[in-house]
């Protein structure tokens, strides 16, 4: 298992570097400098601040500077804000994010789990017709679409709730369940198919020829054996969050770095959107690794086998 | 004899997209204590619905049963509520799975599968099941049971897997064992240590057994008394010897035709043409007609009764009728009879 | 157990069976293909969700061609007014009569009546006002509803824009079925784009093995490894914005799970019996590759697609949504989208129409790519 993490780490590691490069590489292609916009600037002025952030250096140099900065911790500084590192308008803006992707991830697996146990249970019933019903919308209308209906109708016609901004636990409220219902739909399917599978195991039929009751063999027999596979879905849906969060963001302006990235973009603000990817991809890929390591403790059979 | 369980008339169907599937049609029989009652027949003849509707193991809600009833020591199991039922499921009437690499949950250790059973119906405490535990894995010849307790399914061969799922059958004395193909997915060697393991075991706890195969040979070897069942009903039923010696239904010839032996080098294998009826709308007459090189018209038009052959051997064929013609089992099959007779004594002496 | 019937004794005469086929009880048999057709027929929600799609997709093609009005024309007169459809806007309740509604509160109900007519630009002709409470004086204690009949003030009585008009007076009907050709086409070309690569790639690996799998992996490995937000937004970024340059973003991690699932699905047919069969009855790789590993892999390539167009149709209003969609003045539902949410606070009913249009098509494709896996998946087929 040591061995097999070790491995995986060193996957990342490399993975990290090429994303690295990549974005470089991508951003000295883009159109644009941040100065583009800042005509008024004299030749003189304009070679100061290109000497200031160090875009006048050989290319390999920059590259070199950029490896040797992000081992170091360090992003650059922004073009746009102030003149501010990135890592701490990336430090800014965690909190908000986080807060919101975590409270969303909560909410839709916790949900999600529940109705799909639900339907499994009483397959082909009502709450199974609902529950699908709801799997099927979730799935497939796009979290803005829905953040847009509450937002219309439930902070701007009812008043219930506020409207935009980020200034306490109510203002997280509509935010969090639009982000919440795609991981929500896609738990409930999930969940159901597998749960389904599980119940028409042989297995289960061993257990009810124990003579054991109902209510025993679902719980002890087959929810177990539905939710370990539930974790490698995990991954893909905290990634997913992290899209979600860039428009959700946008919608209800709540200050995390999805915000940030997007208008970064407008900006050209290149060492703003290369931190943010890194970031991005730091957190796409640890989450990767924690699921995979956390499949094989949960899972007895990979884990007396030793990983792979 | 004590009739431990008696079945009449059962008749179980499933409800499906095509429409309603009678997979068994009317089936009677009974099970006397400390016997061994075997029951044949192919893939889909409702051997394993007959014993799972026993057990009231039908899938719901698509599995039900149509009508008929069975009595397990004087009361009427087919009706009961599953309340009620999970009092005799695993205490009375217990059941070994055809497959042991799909019949124990993967994910709980195996100690915890076995003792599941003893703590819910003698009410034993965790300790005493586990004992209890440990003494049925001996029983049934698991080496170091105190630390094969502790693994998982996956850790198990098949055959020390189908042993488990023994032990779990046997934990709580059931009256009655149904064993549905507890062989088939095993290797042949194996086979024979488990059907070993099985007999050693009868004779110690004293258990009725309920034996599903397809595999005549394992039939021979087991069983006190023989169904045949064909599309969804017994055709012939009589004790080993009846059945082996003196069969009398075409489709049990056709089984005994199509088992191969260590003779049968030179002789062609008797098969069977065709397939089973489509349940959904089984044919008139007798279900077997058309697969029968033996059929008479009548067994078009009206479906045979059981005939009486001895005080225990029945079987459903027109051929039986005062006014059928004379005929005989096909050469073949009478030589693979013969030859049986033969290696059985060669066997005995 | 007697018989107690009697029967004919013609009955009991044998069945001369020498020239019968033993064999005809088997059924007619039928290609997989034919058995998922089948049982898609049978399945109401696939076949709406088949027919919406498909009345979504003609509308797309043929009502931009059939419209008054096209999608650039602008004029600031015409702005933001309200969907307006013949019939339809004889029944008051859907809103599709070009009126706009609207509360106004004042101390009294004049003050309130003054509100409504300074906002409507003092055309009182065409304001009716519904008294809702009288008030008492109180500050915004009286209530009145005005409804305002922006077409005729501004002239246009004879007009019909069905979906409205946007800020800049253009028509939103036409805008939205022509933005949702676009939003197709981009999804459906996105899509076969990953089909190809996907299927080459995957098969290639999977087909040769060996090393040449083993390097090809490591590279999805890394691709897979790059979130595909990221990647899609640099790409956008360093393109030219434009069509071709959100499905390029698009397809270039978008292969990744097809080129995933088809070399999986290869190499577990290549060690299959079927497989070995074939290979040891001496039929050649050509055979192989087409009469065995492409009809079982194929329902898995459909599904995959089926699956991959709500996705790409997704991605791309989303980027829309951040800015990072088609320039304007050209529309997709993702642009429009955007501009309803810009809005929303005014005017919903820009927002309404694209957002149903886009949920139904996405609802549409994973309901019918859910049928078409149910269809295709032999285990379920037997139940």
């Amino acid at each position: 298992m040591a061995r097999y993490i070790g491995q995986r780490l060193i996957y990342m590691v490399i993975t990290l570097f090429l994303i690295a490069t990549i974005s470089f590489i991508l951003m000295k292609f883009l159109p644009g400098t941040p100065l583009s916009a800042a005509d008024k600037l004299s030749p003189e002025q304009r070679e100061i601040i290109l000497e200031s952030y160090g875009l006048n250096d050989p290319i390999p140099v920059q590259y070199g500077k950029y490896l040797v900065g992000l081992v170091q911790g360090d992003l650059g500084i922004s073009f746009q804000f102030d003149n501010r590192p990135v890592t701490s308008i990336l430090g800014e803006g965690i909190p908000a994010s986080a807060k919101l992707g975590i409270q969303a991830l909560l909410l839709g697996t916790i949900l999600g789990v529940a109705l799909g146990l639900l339907s499994a249970v009483y397959h082909n019933g009502f709450t199974d017709y609902a529950s699908t019903v709801i799997a099927v919308l979730g799935t497939s209308i796009p979290s803005f679409i829905f953040a847009g209906i509450m937002q219309y109708f439930i902070a701007v016609k009812l008043g219930w709730l506020p409207v935009a901004f980020w200034n306490g636990f109510e203002y997280t409220i509509l935010p969090t369940i639009a982000l919440a219902i795609f991981p929500l739909a896609t738990c409930a399917r999930f969940v159901r198919t597998e749960m389904i599978e599980v119940l028409n195991q042989d297995y289960i039929t061993t257990a009810r020829a124990k003579g054991l009751s109902g209510t025993t063999v679902v719980f002890k027999h087959g929810i177990r054996n539905a939710l370990i596979p539930l974790i490698t879905v995990l991954g893909p849906l905290a990634v997913s969050l992290l899209t979600g969060t860039l428009v959700i963001e946008q919608i209800f302006s709540v200050p995390g770095i999805g915000q940030q990235f997007v208008s970064s973009v407008v900006t050209n603000d290149f060492p703003v959107i290369m931190g943010t990817t890194l970031f991005f991809a730091v957190v796409f890929i640890a989450m990767i690794l924690i699921i995979d390591i956390l499949y094989g403790i949960i899972d007895p059979r990979i884990r007396i086998s030793g990983g792979k | 004899m004590d009739r431990l369980l008696e079945v009449n008339d059962l008749h179980v169907s499933f409800n499906t997209y095509s429409g309603e599937v009678q997979a068994v049609r009317g089936v009677n029989f009974h099970l006397n204590k400390g016997e061994t009652l075997a029951i044949v027949g192919e893939s889909g003849s409702g051997k394993s619905v007959t014993t799972k509707a026993l057990m009231g193991l039908l899938p719901k809600p698509h599995g039900f049963i149509k009508q008929g009833s069975i009595t397990f020591d004087n009361t009427d199991i087919s009706k009961m509520k599953d309340k009620d039922l999970q009092k005799i499921r695993g205490k009375e009437i217990a059941m070994i799975f055809q497959d042991p690499m799909t019949s124990l949950n993967p994910t709980l250790k195996v100690g915890t599968q076995i003792m599941e059973g003893l703590i819910k119906h003698q009410g034993m405490g965790k300790a005493d099941a586990r004992n209890k535990a440990i003494e049925l894995m001996n029983l049934v010849q698991i080496p170091n049971p105190e630390a094969r307790m502790k693994q998982y399914p996956h850790q198990f061969s098949g055959g020390m897997r189908q042993r488990v799922v023994i032990a779990m059958a046997l934990a709580c004395n059931p009256r009655v064992l149904i064993a549905d193909e507890p062989t088939t997915a095993l290797d042949v060697t194996i086979q024979a240590q488990i059907l070993d393991l099985m007999k050693d075991i009868q004779k110690k706890v004293n258990t009725s057994i309920i034996f599903i195969t397809h595999d005549l040979g394992v039939v021979a070897n087991i069983a006190d008394r023989v169904a045949v069942m064909y599309a969804g009903k017994i055709v012939e039923t009589g004790t080993v010897d009846e059945v082996f010696y003196n069969p009398k239904h075409p489709y049990t010839w056709g089984l005994l035709g199509s088992m191969p032996t260590l003779e049968s080098d030179e002789e062609e294998l008797f098969a069977i043409p065709g397939t089973p009826p489509d349940l959904i709308a089984p044919p008139k007459g007798d279900a077997f007609a058309a697969r029968n090189r033996f059929a008479l018209e009548i067994d078009f038009v009206e479906e045979p009764p059981m005939f009486k052959v001895s005080d225990t051997h029945y079987a459903a064929t027109w051929l039986l009728h005062e006014d059928a013609p004379k005929i005989e089992p096909p050469a073949s099959v009478k030589r693979r009879i013969e030859s049986m007779d033969h290696s059985e004594e060669a066997t005995r002496s | 157990m007697e018989n107690k019937k009697q029967f004919d004794q013609d009955l009991f005469k044998r069945v001369d069976r020498t020239n019968e086929q033993s064999d005809n009880i088997v059924r007619e048999s039928r290609t997989l293909l034919q058995d998922a057709f089948r049982s898609l027929r049978k399945n109401v929600f696939v076949m709406i969700a088949a027919v919406v799609l498909l009345v979504i997709v003609l509308m797309s093609i043929f009502a931009p061609i059939f419209s008054d009005y096209t999608t650039r024309e602008q004029d600031l007169n015409k702005s933001l007014l309200g969907p307006r459809i013949p019939v339809l806007e004889n029944i008051s309740w859907l809103g599709l009569d070009g009126m706009e509604t609207k509360t106004f509160n004042g101390n009294n109900v004049e003050t309130a009546k003054q509100k409504a007519l300074l906002q409507y630009k003092n055309n009182e002709d065409f304001i009716s006002f519904d008294v809702v409470s009288e008030g008492n004086g109180t500050p915004n204690s009286a209530k009145v509803e005005a409804t305002y009949d922006k077409y005729a003030a501004s002239g246009f009585e004879n007009e019909y824009f069905y979906f409205g008009t946007d800020r800049l007076g253009r028509d939103l009907w036409t805008r939205t079925w022509d933005g949702t050709r676009v939003s197709l086409l981009i999804a459906v070309v996105a899509a076969l784009i990953d089909l190809v690569i996907g299927v080459l790639y995957g098969g290639i690996a999977a087909y040769y093995g060996g090393k040449v799998d083993n390097m090809m992996m490591r590279f999805l490995e890394i691709v897979i490894g790059i979130p595909n937000l990221v990647v899609v937004i640099l790409m956008i970024l360093i393109l030219e914005p434009g069509l071709w340059a959100i499905i390029i973003a698009l397809t270039i991690t978008g292969w990744t799970s097809m080129a995933r699932i088809v070399r999986g699905e290869i190499l577990k047919l290549k060690g299959q019996e079927f497989v070995l069969a074939a290979r040891t009855l001496g039929a050649p790789d050509k055979r192989i590759i087409l009469r065995h590993l492409i009809p079982n892999v194929m329902g898995l390539i459909i599904v995959n697609t089926m699956f991959s167009i709500p996705s790409a149709i997704f991605f791309e209003s989303f980027l829309s949504f951040i800015g990072l969609g088609l320039p304007s003045p050209a529309a997709s539902l993702g642009t429009l989208i955007n501009d309803g949410f810009a809005a929303l606070q005014t005017t919903p009913s820009i927002l309404v129409f694209p957002a149903v249009l886009i949920s139904l098509i996405m609802i549409g494709f994973n309901i019918l790519g859910d049928g078409v896996r149910d269809a295709f998946d032999p285990r379920l087929n037997k139940k």
